[in-house]
């Protein structure tokens, strides 16, 4: 059951992962819609967890292995620390929309940071900045529309 | 509030142990080569996976008993043939777009000594690179070339895996080239994700650059156009060239993409 448990989990992951490669395949604006990255601070900052640890890994490693040219675990690193990260800063500071924010800023810094790094800052500033906003406002709402239901 | 704190670390314990494991991964992944990271591809066809199957696009409604009325086994027969119907009218629009896309690329192109693989854009990743549909099955490696309906060059291959390939493009992160121009001088090409940058490698002495193309000096198959280089401002440095294009096209999954190869 355990491993039934994870390897629906790891499925799950790895095809919101393909979704978000998918959908930004489609988007030719100059900015992304991370569903993957979305996921990831929404599991650091509710759903924090040791037992999703495996999951995350090994969607990381199947996204490595299948649509990374980088080397394998480059990506499975940068997920997990995602993931430590938001859930540090929620945990040592107190949550509101701004702190949700700055999170969403500091984690898609370390998500795109293979591109950070190959490219100048006039490259991905205007796109970063547009996604952070974009992005933050999809995980205000998503994160307001999972607690009405609740 | 020491224990808190304590707590707090060492909820993040496994987590640190798997981003180790992640980097001991990457640690040999680089010194074997990435033998590693092409382990799963090279194992599994992941694209064949993702094509519908034929059962899905028709209605496999054809072994219900004969013993139904004749009205309902002639609506069960006439919804297989409009499903049967689709599918042929989906296949017909696909061989029509093919058919118009090798037709534009006859018109441009003069070496009919190669085979013109056609394949198309499946996805792009976090790292702006393009997965195209073909890889080993095809006998593509990297390096391949990759050009457009029009004949000019668009990438090269940059890894080969079993049934898709992934495309180094203009605005890839790892995009390097190098081409000649119509006087054999040799450029580099790079890329900033925004603009192209040709250098050349050696002082030239006309006065102008003109198109710049493939060559199989540099292992490429054929001599390829990438780009005519005379619209645009150049400066010249100790007789080097250096002339930045913006990149203004970016592919799509209407672009209709071939790879040439040796018959």
């Amino acid at each position: 059951m355990k491993v039934l448990r994870v390897i629906s989990r790891s499925t799950f992951l790895f095809t919101l992962c393909l979704i978000e490669n998918y959908l930004n395949t489609f988007i030719s604006l100059d900015f992304g819609v991370y569903v993957f990255l979305i996921s990831l601070l929404y599991i650091g900052t509710e759903l924090f967890n040791q037992n999703l640890v495996i999951p995350i890994f090994l969607s990381g490693i199947l996204y490595d292995s299948f649509f990374s040219t980088y080397y394998l675990g480059l990506y499975t690193s940068i997920f997990l620390v995602v993931v430590v990260v938001s859930n540090f800063a929620v945990s040592r500071y107190s949550p509101s929309n701004f702190l949700y924010i700055v999170t969403v800023s500091l984690c898609l810094l370390i998500y795109k940071l293979p591109i950070i790094l190959e490219f100048d800052l006039n490259y991905w500033l205007t796109g970063y900045l547009i996604s952070v906003f974009v992005n933050s406002l999809i995980f205000l709402f998503l994160k307001r529309a999972l607690r009405n239901n609740v | 509030m020491q224990s808190f704190q304590v707590a707090g670390i060492r909820k993040y314990v496994v987590y640190f142990l798997f981003i180790f494991l992640s980097g001991l991964l990457s640690a040999v992944d680089y010194f074997s080569n990435k033998t590693l990271s092409n382990f799963i591809p090279e194992q599994v066809n992941l694209i064949s996976y993702f094509q519908i199957p034929d059962i899905l696009l028709q209605n496999e409604f054809s072994s219900l008993s004969s013993s139904r009325a004749d009205l309902v086994a002639e609506n069960i027969r006439l919804k297989e043939e409009i499903s049967n119907l689709r599918v042929l009218y989906l296949e017909n629009q696909e061989l029509r777009d093919s058919i118009e896309s090798y037709n534009l690329l006859i018109k441009n192109v003069s070496d009919f000594e190669l085979t013109y693989y056609a394949t198309s854009l499946i996805l792009k990743n976090s790292t702006d690179e393009y997965l195209i549909s073909g890889g080993r099955d095809y006998n593509f490696e990297p390096g391949d070339l990759v050009i457009n309906e029009t004949g000019y060059l668009v990438g090269y291959l940059g890894e080969v895996f079993n049934d898709y390939s992934i495309l180094e493009s203009f605005n890839s992160t790892n995009f390097n080239f190098r081409a000649l121009d119509e006087y054999n001088n040799i450029f580099e090409v790079n890329s900033n994700g925004k603009e192209l940058i040709f250098s050349s490698l050696v002082p030239i002495l006309n006065s102008k650059v003109g198109m710049l193309y493939s060559d199989i000096t540099f292992g490429h198959i054929n001599k390829f156009p990438l780009i005519d280089l005379e619209p645009y401002k150049e400066t010249r440095l100790n007789n080097k060239f250096t002339v930045i294009v913006p990149i203004e096209k970016m592919l799509s999954f209407q672009s209709k993409l071939f790879i040439p190869k040796s018959k």
